[in-house]
């Protein structure tokens, strides 16, 4: 098992680097002067040109890179432009905001979504199952950042019960949690309810339910662990896409978060800062297809040998739904 | 794509197995009859996209930009069935030509990314070695970035407008499509019939239009059709901060960017491209799940 | 069993992430019903860069800092110079020293003495930084003449040195030479009314009060600033109580405030300039003059500021110098506007309009491109990342561009030479005339007040005969707070002074 994680991990360094060249090389695209932007508008030209040459903007591409991932290596990612302080220090203090509201938003779709799913399954073909399945669909069709101004609408100005920013208390999650969370608590609804379906109707359910077992307990113990992976597998897929939504959340409800920052730092073109929060997002993208596939093998170890080779893509999981 | 089909279609050597292509295919769209939420997404969706192509023959394209600071922040009355925005414009016609373009740019990037993947994916999936080995690397590279904010910083670089977001959206969801082209063109390779007719002396095209294409052509429509709300609501993501089309053009994300700031003294500014989104994105949901079940019946409704 | 132990472990590893970076509590806003508050939670609208106080990017953060810094002499609300750290000085003949007594006996937050090396580390830092170039152009060098004596020599006799000398805060300097740059920009330590607690970036600063002040210790103690960049979100929470002015609000919001009557409102004008540029290497005059025609000022403001902006000619205000009402102006009338097009052979014009990407801006846009399109001109709008802004302005790779331009309550000077001679760094109409050139640089150098009222005058003359650009308005300076909280009104620059606030 150590050795598996290990060669994954390992796998992990050039797909990293390789996505440094890209965001590297996609922000370079954009013409901007870095220079002006640190100086401000006021800086005579010769004080911007002596910075952009010392800060080696005027280097070739290939050159500035290869500064860049050496400056890298030693834990340096560079100021920010903005404000000068070290890029990886406003990253860990905006981290753990994104990382929360990531962490609240997963378990409220593992709670919610399993916990209709089931009911749904168990339920089947009865009104609650087509509420359940309408209510999904709809879950579905709403974009979350609509959904945020709904809710900031409704609660926030109508009601007033819940802050309408900061992340000082716990109620300041709620609203993003909820927008962040509905497209997850759709999807794994309906793969729970398709893949509770298929176990119920498998025999070791059915001698479990004669041997006279409470019907809960069958359908917790027996039908809901034997419909894990699937499960599994829409969990770590929308953890993945909940940093990237928390992106737009994020920018809704002002709250201090890693996407938040990504965007504030794309539009006032701070280079050092967008290069190292991506690259940020994308390691914990992947650490997290890791954890994902980590549980796989434990379920079943069957599994190892194969997602070493072939890696089913994660982050849209659609696809498992379709298969 | 309807060319594809015909080859498909025409009886050649495998005339036993096209029958059954033929045969399946009628029983596929009797099963999405028979689906009664499908049906209605395919109701839902035709009139919306109906009411986006004629929309020039009943509201003249004008309404769309005309400002008229007299009219403004209308509330939905019988004159301005949706109200009016900022600049006293008729957001009834901006949301129904908005139609137009969310509809045009996630058709476009489902089409693009769609061709793009099966051009990659094919290629892999049927050549494989060194070929596919390389372009799976770069498609993993691609895939460890969240979609949102791999479109997000293309969009950055390249600038704001329709066809670069189209471009963008399709950039990061081509890796997707070769993925899943790639494994049902696999699959299909080791398939008896690709065998015998490799035996038979068939030439690689001939394996690949004849064959290959035609039989993808199910995963295809599946996942561009389970797909399609998601471009739409990508896209709108993009315009919602402000990183993808640009006001005036009547892009529900960007209209409902531009209402948020008002959403409080006007809510209706904010309220009819959302539910334009949630509406559309329905019905596509309904009909893509209807046209997956109908493809593979043993999937359990 | 090894199933159930994955999904156990998947989860914990979620909540153990989730509880490593939970923070800690928050702080309660005690209100009692007989005691008076001694707390107050202000909204800014965005958040700063950092808070060396040589190194501040935009006026909010400069305003901020006033809380926090004393400089050597200050702006009262009429716009004089009045004392602060130095009581008093004295001018050379030829312009060209000024020497400060300084007060004694002030401290700084950190118990040190005020003495003549802060003045002159924070005099030097002030000329060298880029950021306050605007300010410190004209200073050359400081001496120090006793412990509580310096002398501030200028380049050039510079009449308007003093209105821009309290941009130059006083820093001290056992602190800044006790730091690393990264560090003294998060640890501000002044003189002023109030000093620093705590910063948690992108959230919140908290500031309490100098008891020792010089000038008088600040009746509220503690004082809250949050950052909150929506507007409809800091109403909200204006509404709630969670906050308890701002003065960044949206006039839309600041009209719901006044309607709602709930909250307490004061407006008045604001010192931001607004007007739309040319590139004037690309239009010519006769086309900016007939576009100054197609242009409906009303409508922006309406469209924009919600008919809360004030409508002007001219980037003065009503007694500063230069300010005149004798001059060429253009009058809505897209009549008059498509007959001198034709005139100049300008039919079918394709312009590009470049902006940097916020709300107001692209309301501008949008109406400027449908005014325009009135006249039968395509307005091709490129809106582009702030950062990206800079370099194209740079390259001059525009037609018209929009811009919005901090004036200086006292000093006609370095904002014109700045936004309108051809070396200016915020020469964005890229105008380059020899004439203007030399009435500014004069102007510049010249000490007698009614002579530079005179010549600028003249400047703003030329600049509206020549249609250089399209002046709009002068945004309003909104202000909605608590309407229990006493000592406050709305300011045109906006540099409000929590020490004079109080419930």
């Amino acid at each position: 098992m150590v050795k598996y994680i290990v060669k994954r991990i390992l796998v992990l360094i050039p797909i990293l680097l390789a996505v440094s060249f890209v965001v590297f090389a996609i922000l370079s695209f954009i013409p901007s002067d870095a220079a002006r932007i640190m100086l401000g508008a006021n800086a005579p030209q010769e004080a911007v040109d002596a910075l952009r040459e010392s800060l080696g903007l005027n280097d070739p591409f290939l050159v500035r890179y290869g500064n860049y991932m050496l400056n890298a290596f030693q834990g340096d990612f560079g100021n920010s432009y903005r404000s000068g302080q070290p890029v990886f220090d406003e990253i860990l203090v905006r981290f753990p905001v994104t990382l929360k509201l990531a962490v609240f938003s997963i378990l409220t779709v593992t709670i919610v979504g399993i916990l209709l799913g089931v009911i749904s399954a168990v339920k089947q073909r009865t009104v609650i199952d087509a509420i359940v399945t309408v209510l999904s669909m709809l879950a579905a069709a709403v974009p979350g950042f609509w959904l945020a101004l709904m809710m900031m609408l409704l609660f926030a100005s109508y009601m007033g019960f819940l802050p309408t920013y900061g992340i000082e208390s716990w109620k300041s999650y709620i609203m993003p949690v909820i927008a962040l969370s509905m497209p997850g608590i759709a999807e794994l609804t309906r793969m729970t309810r398709s893949a509770m379906l298929e176990t119920i109707g498998q025999d070791y359910v059915r001698t479990a339910r004669s041997k006279g077992l409470r019907e809960g307990l069958v359908m917790f113990r027996h039908a809901l662990k034997n419909a894990l992976m699937p499960i599994i597998t829409v969990i770590g897929s929308n953890f993945g896409s909940l940093l990237g939504g928390s992106v737009v959340i994020e920018t809704v409800f002002s709250l201090p978060g890693l996407g938040n920052l990504i965007v504030t730092s794309i539009r006032s073109k701070d280079d050092p800062m967008v290069m190292a929060g991506t690259l940020f997002v994308a390691l914990i993208f992947c650490l997290i297809l890791l954890a994902v596939d980590v549980a796989y093998a434990l379920i079943d170890p069957r599994l190892r040998t194969r997602y070493v080779h072939q890696r089913k893509p994660r982050w849209r999981s659609k696809e498992v739904a379709a298969r | 794509m309807t060319d594809e089909k015909n080859i498909a279609a025409k009886p050649a050597e495998w005339e036993l197995e096209q029958d059954c292509i033929e045969e399946e295919r009628f029983a596929f769209f009797r099963r999405l009859c028979e689906n009664k939420t499908a049906v209605l997404g395919l109701i839902l969706l035709t009139i919306i996209v109906g009411m986006a192509l004629t929309a020039s023959l009943w509201i003249p394209q004008e309404a769309v930009t005309t400002q008229d600071i007299s009219v403004r922040f209308v509330a939905p009355c019988r004159e301005f069935l949706f109200g009016t925005d900022g600049f006293g414009r008729d957001i009834f016609a901006r949301v129904v030509y908005g139609a137009r373009v969310s509809l045009f740019i996630a058709v476009s990037t489902i089409a693009i990314s769609c061709l793009a993947g099966l051009v990659l994916g094919v290629g892999c999936g049927y050549l494989g070695g060194k070929f596919d080995a390389i372009v799976m690397r770069i498609v993993d590279v691609f895939m460890c970035l969240p979609p949102l904010l791999f479109s997000l910083s293309i969009v950055a670089a390249l600038g704001n407008g329709m066809w670069k977001l189209i471009l963008a959206v399709s950039i990061t969801m081509t890796p997707y499509f070769t993925r899943v082209i790639r494994a049902t063109v696999m699959s299909l390779t080791s398939m008896d019939y690709i065998e015998a007719a490799r035996a038979n002396g068939a030439t690689h095209m001939h394996i690949i239009l004849r064959h290959i294409i035609p039989n993808c052509l199910g995963p295809i429509i599946v996942e561009a059709t389970i797909n399609l709300s998601y471009m739409i609501m990508l896209a709108a993501s993009l315009s919602f901060i402000g990183m993808g089309v640009v006001s005036p053009t009547p892009e529900w994300g960007a209209m409902l960017s531009e209402g948020r700031e008002v959403m409080l003294d006007a809510p209706w500014v904010v309220l009819a491209p959302g539910l334009a989104i949630v509406i559309t994105a329905l019905s596509v949901n309904l009909l893509g799940d209807g046209i997956r079940d109908a493809l593979d019946p043993r999937m359990k409704r | 069993m090894k199933k159930a132990l994955a999904a156990i472990l998947t989860l914990a590893m979620l909540f153990s992430l989730a509880a490593c970076s939970s923070g800690n509590g928050s702080a309660d806003e005690g209100e009692g019903a007989t005691e008076p508050r001694n707390d107050l939670t202000v909204i800014l609208s965005s958040e700063f860069t950092t808070l060396d106080p040589q190194k501040l990017s935009a006026n909010a953060s400069i305003n901020f800092c006033s809380n926090i810094f004393d400089g050597l002499v200050a702006l009262d609300e009429e716009n004089n110079v009045v004392p602060m750290l130095a009581t008093d000085w004295e001018i050379s003949p030829d312009g060209l020293d000024y020497t400060f007594h300084l007060r004694e006996g002030v401290k700084f937050h950190n118990g040190n003495d005020l003495t003549a090396e802060d003045v002159k580390l924070s005099v030097e830092r002030f000329r060298d930084n880029e950021w306050m170039a605007f300010a410190s152009f004209a200073v050359d060098s400081c001496d120090i003449v006793d412990d509580y004596t310096v002398t501030i020599h200028l380049k050039f006799p510079y009449g308007n040195f003093l209105s821009m000398l309290w941009y130059c805060y006083i820093i001290d300097s056992d602190h800044y030479n006790s730091l690393s740059e990264e560090d003294f920009a998060r640890n501000p330590v002044g003189t002023g009314a109030y000093q620093f607690v705590e910063w948690a970036p992108a959230q919140y600063v908290t500031l309490k009060a100098n008891p020792d002040y010089w000038n008088g210790a600040p009746h509220i103690e503690n004082l809250r600033f949050n950052f909150v960049s929506d507007s409809n979100t800091a109403m909200m929470a204006l509404n709630t109580g969670e906050a308890d002015l701002s003065f960044g609000v949206t006039p839309l919001n600041y009209k719901q405030a006044v309607e709602g009557g709930k909250l307490a409102t004061d407006s008045t004008t604001g010192n931001n300039f607004y007007y739309i540029n040319f590139n004037c290497d690309r239009i010519s005059k006769e086309v900016r003059q007939a576009i100054s025609y197609a242009i409906d000022r009303e409508t922006f403001n309406v469209v924009i500021n919600e008919d809360t902006g004030y409508l002007s000619d001219i980037a003065l205000t009503e007694g500063q110098e230069g300010y005149t009402t004798d001059l060429t102006t253009y009058p809505y009338d897209p009549d008059k506007a498509m007959e001198l097009l034709e005139q100049a052979g300008a039919t079918d014009l394709s312009l590009t309009f470049y902006y940097d990407e916020s709300s107001a801006n692209t309301k501008m846009a949008q109406t400027l491109q449908s005014q325009l399109g009135a006249v039968g001109i395509e307005l091709i709008l490129e809106p582009v990342e702030s950062g990206t802004w800079w370099s194209t302005f740079g390259n001059g790779d525009y037609d018209l561009s929009r811009s919005g331009y901090p004036m200086e309550a006292a000093n006609t000077d370095s904002c014109y030479y700045d936004m309108f001679h051809s070396t200016g760094s915020f020469n964005v109409s890229r105008i380059n005339n020899p004439e203007l050139d030399a009435l500014l640089d004069e102007a510049r150098r010249e000490l007698d007040s009614e002579k530079r009222n005179e010549i600028y005058i003249q400047v703003n003359q030329i600049m509206a005969e020549e249609a250089y650009y399209i002046p709009l308005y002068f945004s309003a300076s909104l202000l909605v707070y608590n309407p229990d909280l006493q000592g406050v009104h709305a300011l045109t620059s906006q540099n409000y002074q929590y020490k004079d606030m109080h419930w």
